[in-house]
């Protein structure tokens, strides 16, 4: 053996070698995204999806708020599964990361408890039966079985009512982009959460719902509205300005325009614009809104050119426009709506102070406020639910929910509807995907609550 | 050198009977610039429903508009035309396609050393106006032995490919999809020459799609050719790889080799959204960079002992990956129109930044032993160790046997020419992607100052494992007759286990997707392939060759307590899932809900059908493919032939739903059953006009289509619909409707050739010439929709299956002029 020979042995084995360490270090440790759970961040994400709620369409659509100017399938009821799976991934698993998380500070995890039962509120008044107490568990649940809305709606009541005692006014809230930081101003939100759900179930459980309305009253509402403020960016718009950069699908509906047309209603021009023909043809004031035919066929749609008819306004439209979470007026018509059925107070001066704060809210001329009022004075329940109706604009799911609740005001189905029923929905359908991925919970939720379509009701929906 | 124009092969059928609009009836408008009332189309519509295509006088889009369209010089405002079909509309858009192609290559060498220079390029004019691709490729090969024991090899390749105005597919992309408007949104009775006027002498866009006579901004979509010339997207791929290797002979028996291979690239990309369209104008450069590097040694024996051939090789590799990506677009529009520059950002602009590294540490060995002409026997075994895999599951091992006997060699048969038998059996294990292992938060678009950070949608799994994937196969090869008649069968089986997917799960757990090992899936399969040569002389010879591959695929096992896996979902909830104990790929989606008897549901509240959610409609998977082709020679000449076809297998058809519902394509024009227009209005027997009426009840001169069926109770029942109502409320959102067989038999290829004969070379400085004609797509035999092509549904979003066609550029039909010279 000479000393070539060992060194060519020598340069094989170290090529060899070469295969042989398995030692990575760091290198599989993601340097593009963060692995600690940061509270403010999360909770900013989170909170950002309350302008999906409060800037959604379809409900708006049910309500006749809007009606939709050429592809009119969604106002005549042509939809019926609506997926609730980004609400989940998106605000509720990072509301639940902060729940979860044992570094989260108290007012982290009370400010996401009260978001959390904000977003599935709006998710069970839709499609009624739902994962909850199993959701949100990742891996150690991908078939999270759906609970009853009464579950869940006590569940939720439960969580608010531990929530709001659970704020610390020493301690700080960070990424807080509805109240900046201010936990008074939550603990009030989930008051009026918990009152709002509470009246909610006055048909179905009168009692429990009383005395959680009663408790809630207690604890301390809203005394300013809750608003989503947009900014002015694209990324942080309206979503009702966003609709509109390159498209013109929605308008002021024509129910909405004659109902508050006929009342001499002065909010109906912050509401919409007005309509480009009928400023041509020299109409003033209330006439110069005209509300598109709801419910019709998208051929006869087509048919109504964009000039004839009135757009959403500007207070919604803008940019930045801010839109309404939970306003005061609508919790004046609780009040006025919780004396009507016997749980203290006067309808006729909460329905008063209601109407008042609407307009205050919408800076329709203070005027001409007296007049409305006493055109349109309390009468009975059905003047409650109108004027909820017409100060929930444009929330369109808490609106359709109250409606369907109250049965009132009366609406006319869509005159083309293309559901079998062609009745307005009173739910929604679940997503395709839970009956393939979810399959025995999806089937076990259907057989308990009923068909899985657009006019099975909710249990609270009970008259 | 290859020169090659292409054409359009399949468009739809598109109606030519009625215009753009919603309704047939005429609408009109008062023109404040002379008082007078004039006919006009509803131009805000993107679908054609409109009055019929008879020679009526009205103003078209572009009359209400001061701007000459015609090109003769004088404003057209105010022109009234003729209502009449342009039948050729959509293909008067497109451009005929050029592509050369020019290729040398220099070789040559020494007895110490090789050296080889190819040099291609490649320029191709795309049939969508301004796209245009270039590709440049340099190669070379070189080697040079050192010693008489060393020798060194280097190889260097470089390919650049730039792309211009690369069109748009599929449905609503943001810069506009011409084939998307001209296939599901647009009205038929436009002329495409009007429409290259998208631009005034001040600027200003037009559109066929305009809001109003006085607000022409457009609705929903801009010109096409304001897409093409305006939305123009922009790529740049510069790719480098090759190698240096060293061997070192050490004996007649062993070579040690040494190589170090590198793969990298730089990708640029840059998208623009034109100033003044229907988009807010966007501007946006992303840069991608991969380096793959190789480093391998590896120690080769080999010895002849008599008829036994023996070769043994261990070796070990070291592969590195980095990836990085950066991303920067405009924001809310550009503040100086037409400057696509990330500085003309309205809003903050939207950055983002990717960086990603992974490596792969190898050991293998392989043992090869052959006996003469009769047998030869491979095995392998490899050792990877990847760093994307958790540091616990990191190492895996595989190997492959495979085998093959000459019998023919052994035994005589007779007429048997060659005989052969193989089998092998072979195991690749696999890791996955960097970063699926810990869970990591995705920072999201801030809110003002306040930054956002969301829990992901795909779980990662501290827990995944490497995935096997097993494969068998046996052949069998004869051939007959001299040679004359040969025949190639092979079965196989694919077994994939533990395969890392992220599997979709119910979104109610906070995510979509989890990343799993995946149980089992099972893919067995035959090929067969029978050619021979019936004529053969000494000037011609004839060869034809026929093969068939059928294939199964199953879903044995997916995650614990998990039975369904979502794969795609395309628009408008049809989804693909792969289920256990299904057939892979399985279409699900909204279809007709049936009676027991098996007739659809009308509802006679409708008078149209009644749907079902949820329903399942089979596999995509085709039952059988192959091919048949036929090559000729007589002499110089050559002639060849190729077909291919598919049986069974479906695709979900967006041009069929959308072409339906706006009243596009001509399944929505023609008679019924009364002889009467379809889209005539439905009239019953009272003489009124309805929206439907039962079919005893209409008058003899109603329109509508005829649905056929049963009521809920299964008596049978039929109906005149009114057929706006039928194309939308049928078509829309209905799964089962659009699903279309995905059978065809295609004419794929015809070739021309000729050999010059050496004779005419003489004196020349070339030794060999051939000149050849190919057509390509020369025509579809059959197909089970008219119009649509299936080969264009291959939107599997790169995983290779067909699922669903809409708005993919029309196939095209080429024909190329190819020329071969040798020096």
């Amino acid at each position: 053996m000479n000393i070539m020979k060992t060194k060519h042995y020598t340069i094989a084995l170290l090529l060899l070698f070469i295969g042989c360490t398995d030692d990575f270090g760091d290198m599989n440790v993601d340097p593009n995204n963060p692995s600690d759970v940061l509270s403010d961040l999360l909770l900013t994400s989170a909170l950002k999806s309350v302008s999906s709620n409060a800037g959604a369409v379809t409900g708006a659509l049910y309500v006749q708020y809007f009606a939709e100017t050429q592809y009119t399938e969604d106002s005549r009821y042509g939809t019926e599964q609506f997926d609730f799976t980004s609400w989940y991934t998106s605000p509720l698993s990072d509301l639940q990361a902060i729940i979860d998380s044992e570094t989260a500070t108290a007012n982290y995890k009370a400010a996401a408890r009260i978001a959390k039962a904000y977003f599935m509120q709006m998710m069970t008044d839709r499609w009624g039966m739902l994962p909850y107490t199993e959701a949100l568990k990742g891996a150690d649940n991908f078939q999270p079985a759906y609970d009853t809305q009464e579950v869940i709606y006590k569940g939720l009541i439960t969580d608010l009512t531990a929530a709001v005692t659970q704020f610390d006014a020493n301690s700080s809230l960070n990424g807080d982009i509805l109240f900046g930081g201010d936990v008074t101003k939550w603990a009030e939100w989930g008051n009026t959460l918990r009152m709002a759900m509470a009246l909610r179930l006055s048909d179905i459980d009168a009692s429990y719902a009383q005395t959680e309305y009663t408790a809630a009253i207690a604890a301390g509402v809203i005394s300013a509205d809750v608003m989503y403020s947009h900014l002015g960016e694209d990324a942080n718009a309206s979503p009702w300005y966003t609709r509109f950069i390159t498209r013109t699908d929605y308008a002021i509906s024509n129910t909405m325009d004659s109902a508050m047309t006929a009342k001499g209603d002065l909010r109906l021009l912050k509401y919409a614009d007005s309509a480009p023909d009928a400023v041509t043809a020299g109409a003033t004031g209330l006439d110069l809104i005209v509300g598109m035919t709801y419910g019709i066929s998208n051929g006869d749609a087509g048919d109504i050119p964009n000039q004839a008819i009135s757009f959403p306004g500007a207070a919604i439209r803008s940019q930045d426009s801010p839109l309404p979470v939970y306003t005061v007026a609508q919790v004046h018509f609780c009040k006025a709506e919780a004396a009507v059925l016997g749980w203290g107070g006067d309808a006729a001066t909460e329905y008063d102070a209601g109407v008042t704060a609407s307009w205050t809210q919408w800076g329709a001329s203070s005027d001409s406020l007296a007049g409305y009022l006493a055109a349109n004075p309390y009468a009975d329940i059905e003047s409650i639910a109108y004027e909820k109706w017409v100060a929930a604009f444009p929330s369109g799911y808490e609106a359709w929910a109250e409606w369907r609740r109250l049965d009132s005001p009366a609406l006319t189905p869509a005159s083309d509807a293309q559901n079998t029923s062609r009745q307005i929905p009173v739910r929604h359908a679940y997503p395709q995907t839970e009956s393939e991925l979810n399959a025995d919970n999806y089937n076990a939720a259907v057989t308990a609550q009923g068909a899985d379509g657009l006019d099975t009701k909710l249990w609270w929906d009970a008259n | 050198m290859t020169t090659s124009s292409e054409d359009l092969f399949i468009l739809p059928e598109y109606q030519n009977e009625y215009a753009g609009g919603y309704a047939q009836s005429w609408a009109t408008a008062v023109d404040a610039e002379d008082g007078q009332t004039y006919n006009i189309l509803n131009y805000a519509a993107d679908e054609s429903w409109g009055p019929k295509m008879d020679g009526t006088m009205y103003r078209p889009w572009w009359s209400w508009i001061h701007h000459d369209f015609t090109g003769d010089g004088v404003d057209d405002y105010g022109t009234e035309i003729a209502l009449s079909p342009q039948k050729d509309n959509v293909k008067d858009f497109f451009d005929t396609g050029l592509s050369t192609t020019h290729s040398v290559a220099m070789e040559g060498g020494s007895d110490r050393s090789a050296y080889r220079l190819s040099l291609q390029t490649n320029n191709a004019n795309g049939v969508i106006p301004n796209s245009s691709l270039e590709k440049n490729n340099l190669g070379f090969n070189g080697s040079l032995s050192l010693t008489s024991k060393l020798t060194s090899s280097v190889s260097v390749n470089y390919a650049k490919v730039r792309g211009h105005g690369r069109p748009a597919s599929g449905y609503s992309p943001s810069q506009g999809n011409p084939l998307q408007s001209f296939n599901q949104w647009f009205q038929r009775q436009l002329d495409m020459e009007k429409l290259r006027e998208y631009k005034g002498d001040d600027g200003s866009i037009y559109s066929w799609n305009s809001r109003s006579t006085t607000d022409t901004r457009p609705l929903y979509w801009d010109s096409p050719f304001f897409t093409v010339y305006e939305n123009v997207a922009e790529d740049d791929r510069n790719r480098l790889f090759g190698n240096f290797s060293v061997d070192y002979q050490y004996n007649d028996n062993l070579v040690f080799k040494g190589a170090v291979r590198a793969d990298m690239y730089d990708f640029v990309v840059e998208d623009r959204l034109g100033s003044g369209g229907l988009e807010t104008d966007f501007y946006s450069m992303q840069k991608r960079s991969n380096n793959e590097m190789n480093y391998e040694g590896t120690a080769v024996y080999s010895q002849n002992l008599g008829t036994i051939a023996l070769k043994g090789l261990i070796g070990g590799n070291y592969m590195k990956r980095t990836y990085t990506s950066n991303y920067s677009g405009t924001s809310g529009g550009l503040s100086l129109p037409g400057f696509y520059n990330l500085d003309a950002s309205v809003d903050r602009p939207s950055v983002s930044t990717f960086r990603s590294e992974k490596a792969v540490n190898s050991m293998f060995g392989q043992l090869s032993l052959g006996f003469g002409q009769l047998y030869y026997a491979d095995v392998s075994l490899r050792n990877d160790v990847s760093s994307a895999l958790p540091d616990a599951n990191n190492s895996y091992t595989y190997y492959s046997l495979s085998n093959s006997l000459v019998f023919s060699e052994l035994v005589k048969i007779p007429f048997l020419s060659f005989g052969k038998f193989r089998a092998s059996v072979a195991q690749v294990g696999s890791d996955t992607d960097p970063y699926n292992v810990n869970l990591t938060y995705g920072v999201g678009t801030p809110y003002g100052s306040s930054a956002s950070l969301a829990v992901p949608n795909t779980l990662p799994n501290p827990d995944l494992k490497p995935s096997v994937s097993s494969d068998t196969e046996f052949g069998v090869e004869l051939a007959m007759l001299d040679n004359r008649l040969r025949f190639d069968a092979t079965v196989y089986t694919s077994v994939k286990e533990d395969e890392i997917i992220d599997l979709s799960v119910s979104g109610a757990s906070g995510y979509t997707t989890s990343l799993v090992n995946a149980g089992k899936f099972t893919t067995t399969g035959t090929e067969l392939q029978i050619s021979g040569t019936p004529l053969l002389g000494k000037d011609y010879s004839v060869d034809v060759s026929w093969n068939y591959a059928t294939s199964n695929s199953e879903v044995n096992e997916l995650a614990e307590g998990l039975e369904a896996r979502s794969l795609f979902r395309a628009y408008w909830g049809t989804y693909l899932y792969a289920n256990v104990g299904e057939e892979w790929g399985i279409i699900q989606g909204t279809g007709y809900q049936k009676h027991e008897n098996g007739e659809r549901i009308i509802n006679p509240e409708t008078g149209n059908y009644v749907h079902e959610n949820n329903m399942e409609f089979g596999s995509v998977l085709p039952d059988a493919t192959g091919g048949f082709r036929v090559d000729a020679k007589y002499k110089n000449f050559d002639v060849g032939a190729v077909f291919d076809f598919q049986q069974g297998g479906q695709f979900y058809s967006l041009t069929r739903q959308w072409g339906l519902y706006s009243g596009m394509t001509s399944n929505t024009v023609g008679d019924n059953k009364l002889g009467n227009p379809l889209r005539d209005p439905v009239i019953n027997s009272a003489g009124e006009e309805v929206g439907f009426v039962e079919s005893s009840q209409a008058a003899s001169n109603s329109g509508g289509v005829l649905i056929e069926g049963v009521l809920e109770d299964g008596t049978a029942a039929s109906y005149y619909l009114d057929a706006v109502s039928w194309a939308a409320n049928s078509y829309y959102k209905r799964s089962e409707e659009n699903l279309v067989d995905g059978s065809y038999t295609r004419f794929r290829e015809l070739r021309f050739g000729y050999n010059v004969p050496s004779k005419y070379l003489k004196g020349m400085f070339v030794s060999a010439a051939n000149i050849a004609v190919t057509v390509r797509n020369v025509a579809m035999l059959s197909s089970a929709e008219e119009g649509i092509d299936p080969t264009t549904a291959s939107n599997g979003h790169g995983s290779g299956f067909s699922y669903w066609e809409g708005g993919v550029l029309p196939s095209t039909r080429a024909v190329s002029l190819n020329l071969n010279l040798k020096f």
